[in-house]
């Protein structure tokens, strides 16, 4: 649903929820890291991105309040993704099959 | 479409009528085609990483983790403290947002202390790009080392430009320019920071959780 | 509106926002302004770029006669920069954009004047920094418009410079895209949908999209680039591990992947891009089936802007259909880096972008600048560039056909009548040049006064004076059901 803009510039997120917000990344920077010691190698750089992306998450939607934003902008950031990951398979397309 | 009509801004001739939702917009805008600045060089990053593995890992091994982890903290505290000036604003307390701002910068400030002390460190051992050190190593290292200086140098070009920026936001929260009924410079300034941020988030783990 | 009282409000021209002289355009945040800023730095580099390119035919007639084989690498470098980056690809936006953008969606100004006045600025200094390079001390690039590592990493030249000239530009082209798009969202009149919007309306939309989210990615590789030559960060140097092609390869990827065939890519890869050109090709033949169908027992007045917009039709077709043969796998290991790939590149970028441009300038021009034109002298000048114009580069199919490189200083003795006809082509389109831009400044110093109206246009640029007042509209225009 589209908020209307009043909606959107009244809007005042509480001290609370960013401190929540803030802990929340601390505890998944711990995480990360923690993965990377702990466990077996192959596999941490997977979790590692992946705990990563989540933080990133967090970021856009709580800290960057993506969440109150419009359908539009919430479309055109994953536009943004999508794209870049489309370079990026573009890229391995040629990377991973090429003739050493 | 839906009809958004009333919405939008009425300009009269002459009179320079602000567009709260133009200025958001813009601003996101902004931080996709960063998006994209930024993919390009993850991209390059993956594709050396997955022809390099074990150098990549010799050459993260350099890095200090402890350091590392201290900056990410640094950079997640002062996303809060801005965050936390934008509510200050918008509940029309001025006086804390200059204050919350403020620590956002010492924080920037520090972290890129930290940084540059991380650069030295690198440098004084003659790792730095095209040094006859760095020459004798493996290619992939070479590769390593650029992209470390290049990623977490364009990021800290980031982060000081943000500093800047904040130090202008501090000068028009100080004289009422930003305040609760059109907080929208400090807003933007705060949607700017926390990309820079986000950055960071995967600059960590790409650089100092590999080993 | 009604005309009485639309003849009384003072154009554009006259209100300079109380600065004098060049400062009232430096320095105005009207759309208008900085259109027509645009349009004649647009039309001067034009015009360079078109010397660059009479003398790289001149070269070519009589292989070092006329200079020797630096400057002619020089001289086709610097030709494909200025008419790439300075020319072809700010063209409509920039110029026709700003000017019209604001008046057919029905508003005053874009959305961030100021940071539009800025990307102006920006625009200027990238040309400024292209222009050192090619006049500082030291050799100017002689490596092609398109960089390539790993030769732009090594050579000798002042390549830092043009690269850093093309990424300031690509910064003012992300930040117009930005505008534009935002200007579009926010800006509409009233009852101004997005499918009552005109079609040049949504050009600019979609433009500006792909200018923000494809410039970022080319932006990144022109600083590793840089960064290459200055500090030996060797992304791209294969001494240092890095791989030239993928320095190629990111920079617009969707773009370049099917410049790098018989690179040493991929199979895999090659087959993906042979596909994604050819997917290509679809949306550009519906465009060119839909264009065609319009004029489909439509009451077509031959017009010179029209003349331009048809023989755009014809020109493009053809670089599009050369397009296809050179993006299937197979012909393209006969085709890659000859000159068949040039003749389809002036094709396509030329007859496609120049002469849409053109068409633009007629059509346009009345509004503009509140001058007429005059119609005979334009057509004459429209038939002998479109007779230059294919006279210059059909013959380049048929070279590169038989096999003659480009970008070669030389050539065995068999390809001599081509380039022959080639240059005395080249020859013709500059008289047809002549022509043209000799009318339109003859226009701008004694034409008749335009009216609002001179070709019964319905979109709203038609409906303001010409030269339209400072913001357009006195009041914002309220669209309705068809008028």
């Amino acid at each position: 649903m589209e908020r209307t803009e009043g909606e959107q510039r009244a809007r005042i997120v509480s001290y609370r929820t960013y401190i929540m917000t803030w802990l929340f990344l601390l505890f998944l920077l711990a995480l990360n890291i923690s993965v990377s010691q702990v466990l077996v190698k192959g596999i941490t750089v997977l979790l590692n991105i992946i705990i990563a992306s989540c933080m990133a998450v967090t970021n856009l939607v709580f800290f960057m309040n993506l969440r109150y934003e419009g359908k539009f902008l919430r479309l055109m950031v994953s536009m943004a993704i999508l794209v870049l990951t489309l370079i990026i398979l573009f890229t391995f397309s040629d990377v991973l099959f090429r003739a050493r | 479409m839906k009809p958004q009509a009333e919405e939008k801004p009425v300009i009269k001739a002459g009179v320079e009528e602000k567009d709260y939702s133009g200025a958001k917009y813009g601003m996101w805008f902004f931080l996709l085609t960063e998006i994209l600045f930024f993919g390009g060089m993850f991209l390059l990053y993956s594709v050396y990483r997955y022809r390099f593995p074990g150098e990549f890992h010799a050459g993260a091994s350099e890095e200090n983790l402890v350091w590392g982890s201290i900056n990410t903290v640094l950079l997640l505290t002062s996303s809060l403290f801005m965050a936390a000036a934008i509510t200050a604003v918008k509940k029309g307390n001025n006086k804390l947002s200059v204050i919350l701002q403020a620590l956002t910068v010492v924080l920037g400030v520090v972290f890129l202390f930290i940084k540059g002390s991380e650069w030295g460190e690198k440098i004084v051992k003659g790792l730095y790009p095209s040094s006859p050190a760095l020459l004798k190593l493996g290619k992939g290292e070479i590769l390593y080392f650029g992209l470390y200086y290049v990623m977490t140098g364009l990021h800290g070009l980031h982060v000081f430009v943000g500093i800047v920026v904040i130090l202008f936001m501090m000068y028009y929260t100080v004289t009422g320019k930003i305040n609760k009924d059109y907080p929208v410079r400090l807003e933007n300034t705060g949607l700017y920071w926390h990309f820079v941020d986000m950055v960071w988030i995967y600059l960590f783990p790409l650089f100092y959780l590999v080993t | 509106m009604e005309e009485r009282n639309i003849s009384e409000r003072v154009s554009f021209y006259h209100e300079s926002g109380g600065r004098r002289g060049i400062l009232g355009w430096l320095l105005s945040t009207d759309h208008k302004r900085i259109g027509i800023q645009y349009l004649a730095a647009l039309l001067t580099f034009f015009s360079v770029g078109v010397m660059m390119g009479l003398l790289i035919r001149l070269n070519l007639l009589s292989p070092g006669k006329f200079m020797g084989a630096q400057t002619y690498n020089e001289i086709f470098t610097i030709h494909g920069i200025i008419m790439i980056f300075l020319f072809i690809i700010p063209g409509l936006p920039v110029a026709f954009g700003n000017f019209f953008l604001p008046i057919l969606i029905g508003a005053r100004d874009v959305a961030f004047p100021r940071l539009n006045r800025l990307t102006w600025w920006i625009y200027l200094t990238g040309a400024s920094i292209v222009a050192l390079s090619i006049f500082l001390h030291g050799t100017p690039p002689d490596t092609g418009w398109t960089f390539y590592a790993p030769y732009s990493i090594r050579v000798k030249a002042n390549i830092a410079l043009a690269v850093l000239g093309v990424f300031v530009l690509g910064f003012s082209s992300i930040l117009t895209g930005l505008n534009f798009v935002t200007t579009i969202h926010r800006l509409r009149a009233p009852g101004m949908t997005w499918l009552k919007m005109p079609l040049f309306a949504w050009t600019l939309y979609a433009t500006g999209w792909v200018q923000m989210l494809a410039t970022p990615v080319l932006a990144i590789t022109l600083v590793f680039i840089i960064l290459g030559r200055i500090f030996g960060v060797g992304f791209f140097d294969p001494t240092k591990g890095g791989d030239p092609a993928l320095g190629i390869a990111i920079v617009g990827y969707f773009v370049w992947g099917h410049h790098m065939f018989t690179s040493g890519m991929s199979d895999t890869s090659r087959v993906i891009f042979s596909f994604i050109t050819f997917l290509v090709a679809i949306p550009t033949g519906v465009k060119i089936f839909n264009w065609v169908t319009t004029l489909y027992k439509g009451s077509i007045v031959v017009d010179s802007p029209m003349l331009f917009a048809l023989s755009f039709l014809f020109l493009f077709s053809i670089g599009g259909l050369t397009g296809l043969i050179q993006g299937a796998l197979a012909p393209n290991l006969q085709l890659h880096g000859t000159y068949w790939i040039v003749g389809h590149f002036h094709y396509v970028m030329f007859g496609g972008g120049g002469f849409a441009i053109f068409a633009g300038l007629h059509y346009w021009f009345p509004k503009m600048f509140g001058k007429l034109y005059n119609e005979r002298l334009a057509k004459l000048g429209w038939f002998i560039l479109f007779i230059g114009f294919n006279t210059l580069y059909f013959p380049m199919f048929i070279l590169g056909y038989e096999g003659m490189p480009r970008r070669y200083f030389d050539y065995p003795a068999r390809f001599h009548t081509g380039n022959e006809i080639s240059t005395i082509g080249s020859w013709i389109l500059a008289l047809g040049l002549i022509i043209i831009f000799g009318n339109l400044i003859r226009a701008l110093l004694k034409g008749d006064k335009a009216p609002a109206d001179p070709w019964g246009g319905r979109t709203l640029e038609w409906k303001v004076p010409s030269p339209p007042p400072k913001e357009n509209f006195e009041e914002i225009p309220v669209i309705g059901v068809a008028e």
